[in-house]
């Protein structure tokens, strides 16, 4: 039997006043997954993540994690789920195990002490040294850590990360990538918004992104980026000066752009009608034309080009 | 609500660890040292002022005094307590609710196992708590031993009597303000209108139709308790007057919770 999906909504709509933060959103995340959830400013991701809460009411549709609608989560319902705020405060006075500990003792069921529990999370988000300090003076990159620390004090199944990396530096920023690659290793799925497309590209297996409050494309990430875009990039030592009009003789051609010339190489984008078939006919038309062909590289969709092909003007 | 897996018990789940939290956090405010301080002060010039009055030497260290003097320091005790108290009570419980809203506090702590109505009802009595032993209890014990040293026959169960009017005029307070910190997000709201609540009926009496309210207003709660350590008669209106101010309270913690219940965070 397939695990129940870790998020799953449908139709689901919020709004406040006349304005609608969310128009009838769809979404749904695989149980064990890292999920990037994008989207433009205003388009929906934080009222998306609080209606999964609890924090937020829809005003219609429905939304369930692991198979419990939302709306019947209970307060020990919650353990299953860990959630990290965008700009996450504790109180100053604590110390981060301090945070951690109180955290901690929320979930009177769980099954390990708290304080071997506070232990763990500090290690794996490597805030031993920091631990015993109050977190009024922690760092942004030190608070999101903690944050992430405290998320998993419940052992969640899902952990909801509103822009976990967003005030890092590159390094915080590797950091968390690899805290996050560990909870996927450990059966946590991830849900992750986030601005940064870089980010989830490097982790994220699954992604949905968001336009005024609607999902305009969501799948496997792996799907989404092997699609084609229809375009080669062909690089051939001293060219001909008849090359690029041969090529686009050629039925399958639609355009030939000279793009950059080095060291006597010339890069050409050729765009063709059908990928599969230019695959094998481009490198041989070229060959045959007694060029010296260097490479033949399909281009691929990266998540950039996806995102603003997803929202248009509104990513400006 | 329903609960999908029935493993959920508890009536206020969360709630003695949010307590046990917003108590170590109320007990580390600078603010509320300071009251104590300033409370303890205040109260202790009562006794030691009326010692030097020349009207109240007698034979020994300790002395005797009149019914009327006594009167007049026990009085001073409570109305010390109930007046300056209250506004210390406003003070430092007035952004309790509304900081940890603003910061995202709230938010954080409500997607864990714990109840909207375990969040407000922790934060509110454990500023109560707080409260009465900073402002109520501490300054008092004090007080009284000073008071006890300095002068013979002090009222002890008049005292007493009037030490429980104030906890529930603390209570009363704190709760309040708690309560006022659902519906509103900012400071200047909820302290407006704890202070209107608790000083505007003072003008009341000079309506002569509402004059039956002084019985069972909040707000008199410290005259109430003036009354109980001071007055050579018990009214009625001792009584009266915490009864309503305790019905009250539920009251408007009940529509506070209820307004929680289903607010935006």
């Amino acid at each position: 039997m397939t695990e129940a999906p870790a998020i799953h909504c449908e139709g689901l709509t919020k709004s406040y006043g006349r304005v609608r933060a969310l128009d009838g959103v769809d979404l749904t995340m695989p149980a064990g997954s890292i999920f990037g959830f994008l989207g433009p400013n205003g388009a929906g991701k934080t009222t998306t993540i609080k209606v999964l809460l609890g924090l937020s009411l829809a005003s219609s549709g429905r939304c369930s994690i692991y198979d419990t609608p939302v709306e019947q989560f209970s307060a020990e319902s919650r353990r299953e789920v860990g959630y990290l705020a965008q700009d996450p405060s504790y109180p100053k006075w604590m110390t981060g195990r301090e945070v951690l500990e109180f955290v901690g003792r929320l979930y009177p069921l769980a099954t390990r002490p708290v304080a071997e529990r506070a232990r763990e999370a500090l290690k794996l988000v490597d805030l031993e040294g920091a631990a015993d300090r109050a977190c009024g003076g922690y760092s942004g990159g030190m608070r999101q850590r903690l944050g992430i620390a405290q998320s998993l004090m419940g052992d969640p199944r899902l952990v909801i990360l509103d822009e976990p990396s967003s005030s890092l530096d590159p390094i915080g920023r590797r950091d968390v990538l690899d805290i996050l690659r560990t909870l996927r290793d450990r059966g946590i799925a991830v849900f992750y918004s986030t601005h940064i497309l870089d980010d989830v590209e490097r982790v994220a297996d699954h992604i949905a992104i968001m336009k005024d409050g609607r999902v305009v494309r969501q799948g496997v990430m792996r799907d989404l980026m092997s699609a084609s875009l229809g375009r080669f990039r062909l690089t051939v030592e001293a060219p001909s000066a008849t090359l690029a009009d041969h090529l686009r003789s050629m039925p399958w051609v639609t355009a030939v752009e000279p793009a950059e010339a080095t060291d006597g190489r010339v890069t050409f984008m050729v765009d063709v009608r059908d990928d599969d078939h230019a695959k094998r006919a481009l490198p041989r038309t070229v060959v045959d034309a007694d060029e010296v062909l260097i490479a033949c590289e399909p281009l691929r969709f990266r998540l950039e080009e996806i995102f603003m092909e997803s929202v248009g003007d509104a990513a400006t | 609500m329903p609960q999908p897996n029935g493993k959920q018990t508890a009536l206020l789940p969360g709630f003695g660890v949010l307590f046990q939290k917003e108590f170590l956090e109320a007990r580390r405010s600078k603010r509320i040292i300071i009251f104590l301080v300033i409370m303890t002060g205040a109260l202790l010039l009562v006794p030691v002022i009326a010692y030097f009055q020349v009207e109240n030497f007698g034979d020994g260290a300790r002395h005797e005094i009149d019914i009327d003097g006594m009167q007049g320091i026990v009085g001073s005790w409570s109305a010390l307590v109930g007046y300056l108290g209250s506004l210390m009570v406003i003070a430092s419980t007035v952004d309790a609710m509304t900081r940890e809203r603003a910061v995202g506090i709230s938010a954080w702590i409500l997607t864990k196992p714990v109840s909207r109505p375990s969040y407000v009802l922790a934060k509110a009595s454990a500023h109560t708590a707080i409260n009465i032993i900073t402002l109520v209890l501490i300054p008092t014990v004090i007080w009284f031993v000073i008071t006890f040293v300095l002068f013979a026959d002090l009222p002890a169960a008049r005292i007493l009597l009037a030490c429980v009017i104030l906890s529930v005029e603390v209570a009363f307070l704190s709760f309040l303000t708690i309560a006022l910190g659902v519906p509103f997000r900012s400071v200047t709201p909820v302290s407006l209108i704890t202070l209107a609540v608790w000083f505007l009926p003072n003008f009341v009496p000079a309506v002569a139709s509402l004059e039956w309210t002084y019985r069972v207003l909040p707000s008199y709660l410290p005259l109430a308790a003036v009354a109980a350590a001071a007055d050579t008669e018990l009214t009625s209106p001792l009584l009266t007057i915490p009864i309503a101010s305790v019905v009250a309270v539920v009251v408007l913690t009940t529509l506070a919770l209820l307004q929680f219940e289903r607010q935006e965070l």
